[in-house]
């Protein structure tokens, strides 16, 4: 009790210290009435009361207080005239006490009586959640966190409690990183939204709202599983559109002249939205990359979408695949983009958004390449030095409408028409022959889906679609030399040419229905059916340059086609997910009818069949830092339109291909399990797969092999075996503040090819892959990554060749203050001895510096790129018929300087 | 109980002798006659509900928040998520305790339970008083009580309160009161809104407060800025061992500044 008194007195000593001092106060400026006194209850302090002082006119609360332990209490006003004083509490009648305030300290005592409110017991039903917007969505009040000195919308989210902006604008909220940043409902952008956040004035925002659980789709909110974020920008009222913007640009002033620019242009009004972009650059980059995401909208995996991915098949594909490698690096490229792209919104309930762009473009590269066959009594080697250049003059737009009739129901549709043009030129010395290629492609797509979503309640929706696609790829291809003496005969050719018409029409249609259960199960049930119809009809001819052309065209039999393919197909997929708090389950069962129909020069055939797919999906939290998932499969699918092409085509060069015999139903099965141990954030973080795969019915090749030709026709094959482990260890070691991350990973795979000649082959696969890596998370300026992997791929038949191939990186990012910063990344590439070449390794080295002015919206760079001026990189690649080794040729070494500013 | 206790404060230090007197006042009672029951729920996201109890006796306030949420199936029948939610709940924490708050009237320390990777402190805060702008026409019925807004800059955010004059008791949940009247709802200004929604209010209480006072005077102590300091050190940690595990994005580098996962944000010495 000591201590309570001294603490008590020190109290007292402070209020007479204060009363005194509001007496001088009030004395010297305005009068200030202080009110004290006690409250009491037979004779007993009572702490704890209400003392609330009221104007009498108006009966506003002008100070409160409450009794203290010892019923002391104090107040004070500066306003004068008629008071009230309201002393209440719980148990005790109120009282009101009457008070005109003349002096500057008033002592009022105070007895109160039992009364009043002498019982609660209630149980509160808070009817709706006023200030959430429903349980997900979070709005928030601009001005209650402006605090003057914010310019974009970025400065002012990083005013903002639990958002979080990352030094290259990223945003996160908690440690989700938004999905995207909407301007009253409506999105350019998507992940790319830090164009808009780091422009955009924060002058005419209201409100931001955090929208959680996001759906893209609005009726299957609350529905569909999503742990989606997204911002919405609401604007004032009155605000009123401003333009804004930025460029940039970095060009080379010394030596090989690349450089690249860009400049974008966005007005963003209330109701309607304007974006445009013009892009160019000469060093690599694939400009209409950056504007992918307004091309395709919408996801495959949302629920009630069909056709997503139908196109016609690329038949003639030259460009240079480097898996792995920064495909930038071989890239000759000339890209010029212009994009436009607007949002109206006409009515409250209706949108049209629309985007147009044109792209001409050019791009070459240089290679070079070895094959080697080496299969028996079949050995030979060809080597091929090739220059491609390729002109591509595309034109695209999109059209979007939606329209929501009331607050359940979503009416949309997207239209897309397209105008793709390909011009090849291929400079060929093919075994020291030389020749050219040109391949010429003029097609048009147009796709259209209208869309009917409709939210039944809380837990159920459906999503109807239908989608009609109409798509034309003819190709024009040639080579101004006949290397194929010993396929068709020896002639008075001088060439050889190849006309395709491949031709798409889809109809298809869908409805998905969608059901959130109670207790957090999940089901699902849709009905998909789908007309395609496909045209192939290609035609081979060896020409004779003596005479006209057309005149004495030779048609070698078995080498064209006329190809008509049409699927009908009706699907009926059910999926249950059992949702526990360790585990759930989903079995999922796809029922389907299909019904085939090809004919080949007039010859029709037909089959029909019915096509199961049963699956089980299941998750089971093991213990709290284990967690198990699994997959069990059996698929039936229908052959594709390339894998039943009745005669061959030319598909580059020295190949020849043509589809099996008969319209087979293929069948495979499989399983998978995972592990997870722990997560991110524990210093120990694994994961482990187990895969096993069979085809009890495969696509496999016959191959005809000779050096100038290569026939190979596709063959109904049975029981390919496939099985896979994958590993990934990691481990945050305090000592050295980082990260060492252990890689493990092996396939192999059983199956048969055949080789004319040679019969069947039995071929055994197998592939290791190992890697080690360290990335540091240290507090100082300087971080680094750095890494080695090595993949070992054997092929095993009559013999068995082994390919080593390695990599090695070591990235360095350094932060020298807040506005610069700068990284070196480094890169080796070891490629295994074979074709009696020594192995190789070859060097890149890229460095990039940046330093940002923020208050003048600046940023000046610089770049580096192969900085060891590598102008060659040969590759190497091993498949069950031969090895080859590529050559590439590299854009040079080159410093550029570049600056961006915002506007 | 006086005579038993008082030997034992001796031995302590007089800021020690601060938490046990409050503990003490509460449990002889004071000069209130009645002691007031109020439930919380507190939402500190969307994913979790937990219930507070609040015990106020007209002098010590005493908030009780449960260690474990709310099964989903009684709060809102419409949360979802996959095993992965419920399972990372459970992640780097062994063991969950209550978290305690004890708070005296007019007295600006407060007395907290907290807890890091399974150890649990006593954590004494000196609480920089609410300086409530009552100053608003909002009016909202919540329940059946007429609430008036009230909101107050609070350690890096702003507190936004609807209490009700009808309930003349300084008090709300966790560590906020000093209102005229029992605080109905309560959230900070954040995209990570926390909210705390009056469920219950029971008058006269008869029942017991669930706090052990040898248990919490048993525990390590801890001043919130050392506590604070600690846990910081942990989370940043635990920042950089994610970080050095998430695949690599381009020339990005992680932001320095830190959101806390609570209603507190910037405390009073980080200024």
């Amino acid at each position: 009790m000591v201590v309570w008194s001294k603490y008590m007195n020190g109290n007292i000593n402070k209020l007479v210290l204060t009363l005194i001092g509001f007496c001088l106060v009030g004395i010297a400026a305005q009068a200030q009435v202080t009110i004290q006194g006690r409250v009491n209850s037979n004779g007993k302090a009572l702490g704890g009361v209400r003392i609330e002082l009221q104007r009498e006119v108006d009966a506003k609360m002008l100070a409160y207080t409450f009794s203290d332990g010892e019923g002391k209490y104090h107040l004070q006003t500066v306003q004068s005239g008629k008071f009230t004083l309201l002393y209440k509490a719980l148990s005790f009648a109120p009282v009101s006490v009457p008070l005109t305030a003349t002096q500057t300290d008033t002592l009022i005592d105070v007895q109160l009586v039992a009364g009043g409110v002498e019982r609660l017991q209630e149980v509160i039903v808070h009817s709706k959640q006023p200030y959430r917007r429903g349980r997900d969505t979070i709005e928030l009040t601009v001005k209650s966190f402006l605090q003057g000195d914010e310019r974009t919308v970025e400065d002012l989210l990083r005013k903002i409690p639990g958002i979080n902006v990352g030094t290259d604008g990223s945003i996160k909220i908690g440690d989700k990183e938004v999905e995207k940043v909407m301007v009253e409902g409506d999105d350019f952008f998507e992940k790319g939204y830090r164009l808009l956040t780091q422009n955009m004035s924060v002058q005419p925002l209201e409100k931001i709202q955090v929208l959680q659980r996001f759906s893209n789709n609005k009726q299957l909110k609350g529905i569909e599983n999503s742990n989606k974020v997204a911002l919405n920008l609401q604007l004032k009222e009155d605000s009123k559109a401003q333009w804004l913007g930025s460029v940039d640009a970095q060009g080379v002033p010394i030596g090989p002249k690349y450089y690249q620019a860009n400049a974008n242009l966005m007005n963003f009004g209330k109701k309607n939205k304007y974006y445009l972009l013009g892009s160019a650059n000469n060093n690599g980059v694939d400009a209409v990359s950056s504007i992918n995401h307004l091309i395709q909208s919408g996801s495959a995996d949302e629920p009630g979408q069909i056709g997503v991915g139908i196109s016609t098949p690329n038949l003639i594909d030259n460009t240079p695949s480097l898996p792995g490698f920064d495909y930038k690096r071989t890239n000759f490229n000339n890209d010029k983009l212009l994009s436009l792209n607007t949002i109206l919104n006409p009515a409250p309930k209706f949108k049209i958004k629309w985007l147009g762009f044109a792209n001409p473009t050019k791009k070459s590269f240089y290679r070079n390449t070895v094959q080697n066959y080496h299969l028996e009594d079949i050995q030979f080697t060809n080597t091929e030095d090739y220059q491609f250049t390729r002109k591509i003059d595309n034109y695209f737009t999109k059209l979007e409408l939606q329209f929501e009739p009331n607050a359940h129901t979503t009416l949309s549709y997207s239209g897309t028409l397209g105008s793709l043009g390909k011009n090849d030129v291929g400079a060929l010395l093919f075994n020291g022959d030389q020749s050219q290629e040109l391949t010429k492609s003029k097609g048009y797509l147009t796709n259209h889906n209208l869309s009917y979503s409709h939210k039944f309640s809380d837990r159920e929706a459906l999503v109807s679609s239908i989608r009609w696609i109409k798509q034309q790829s003819p190709i024009n291809y040639s080579i101004d030399r006949y290397y194929y003496k010993d396929l068709f005969g020896k002639g008075d050719i001088t060439g050889v040419k190849q006309h395709i018409e491949n031709n798409l029409d889809y109809l298809g249609a869908t409805t998905h229905y969608l059901n959130r259960k109670k207790n957090g199960d999940f089901f699902e049930l849709a009905l998909t059916t789908a007309y395609q119809q496909q045209q192939l009809n290609s035609q081979f001819i060896l020409q004779d340059d003596q005479r006209k052309a057309g005149e004495s065209d030779i048609y070698p039999e078995g080498f064209s086609n006329q190809m008509d393919f049409a699927v009908f197909q009706t699907n009926l997929i059910s999926k249950y997910t059992f949702k526990r708090s360790k585990w759930e389950w989903t079995p999922r069962l796809q029922v389907g009818i299909v019904q085939n129909r090809l004919t080949d020069f007039g010859k029709r055939s037909h089959k029909n069949s019915l096509q199961l797919a049963p699956s089980l999906l299941g998750k089971w939290a093991v213990h709290y830092k284990g967690r198990l998932e699994t997959e069990l499969y059996f698929q039936q699918q229908n052959a594709s339109l390339t894998e039943l092409v009745p005669n061959y085509y030319s598909t580059g060069v020295r190949n020849f291909i043509k589809g099996m015999a008969d319209m087979a139903t293929l069948s495979s099965s499989g399983a998978t399990l995972t592990y997870t141990y722990g997560s991110m954030t524990d210093r120990f973080f694994a994961n482990l797969n187990i895969g096993h795969q069979i085809l009890f019915d495969y696509v496999g090749m016959e191959s005809s092999l000779d050096p100038n030709f290569n026939l190979a026709q596709q063959l109904l094959l049975k029981n390919k075996k496939s099985t896979f482990y994958k590993t990934d260890l990691n481990y945050y070691l305090k000592v050295l503040s980082g990260n060492f991350r252990l890689d493990l990973g092996a396939n192999s795979a059983d199956y048969e090819t055949v080789v004319t000649g040679l019969g069947n082959r039995q071929i055994h696969t197998d592939t290791y892959d190992y890697g080690l890596s360290f990335r540091s998370a240290w507090k100082s300026r300087l971080n680094i990554h750095t890494g080695y992997t090595i993949q070992s791929i054997t092929y095993r038949s009559e013999s068995k060749n082994t390919l080593k191939n390695s990599r090695g990186f070591l990235n360095i990012f350094l932060n020298m203050g807040k506005n610069i910063q700068c990284n070196l990344k480094n890169e080796s590439y070891r490629f295994g001895s074979f074709l009696a070449q020594d192995s190789k390794t070859y060097y890149f080295s890229d460095f990039s510096l940046s330093y940002e002015l923020r208050q003048h919206r600046t940023r000046f760079s610089m770049t580096a790129k192969n900085i060891f001026n590598t102008r060659f990189f040969r590759n190497t690649e091993l498949t069950d018929l031969y090895n080859s080794s590529t050559e590439y040729k590299l854009l040079p070494g080159y410093i550029s300087f570049g600056i961006d500013y915002s506007f | 109980m006086k005579r038993g206790l008082a030997p034992a404060f001796t031995k302590l230090n007089n800021m020690h002798k601060y938490y046990i007197f409050f503990l003490f006042l509460f449990v002889s009672g004071s000069s209130f006659a009645q002691r007031l029951h109020a439930v919380y729920e507190y939402m500190p996201s969307p994913m979790a509900t937990f219930q507070e109890q609040v015990y106020y006796d007209g002098t010590v306030k005493i908030a009780v928040r449960d260690s474990v949420p709310k099964r989903n199936q009684d709060i809102n029948k419409d949360i979802d998520g996959e095993v992965a939610p419920t399972f990372s709940m459970t992640i780097g924490s062994g063991k969950l305790y209550n978290k305690i708050v004890i708070q005296q009237n007019n007295a600006s320390q407060q007395l907290e339970t907290r807890s890091i990777e399974g150890v649990n402190y006593l954590v004494t805060d000196q609480f920089p008083s609410l300086v409530w702008n009552t100053n608003y026409t909002d009016v909202d019925t919540l329940g059946k009580y007429v609430c008036h807004k009230a909101t107050a800059p609070y350690r890096g955010t702003t507190l936004v309160a609807y209490y009700t004059h009808d309930i003349p008791v300084p008090v709300g949940p966790s560590k906020f009161g000093g209102l005229p009247g029992l605080i109905v709802m309560l959230y900070n200004e954040s995209a990570n809104p926390n909210y705390w929604y009056l469920k219950e209010v029971n008058y006269p209480y008869a029942g017991n407060t669930p706090i052990n006072d040898t248990y919490i005077q048993s525990l390590p102590k801890l001043t919130l800025e050392e506590f604070v300091k600690k846990n910081d050190r942990i989370t940043e940690e635990q920042m950089r061992i994610l970080y050095s595990k998430i695949p690599v994005v381009e020339g990005v580098n992680v932001e320095g500044k830190k959101v806390r996962g609570s209603v507190e944000q910037v405390y009073e010495w980080e200024h």
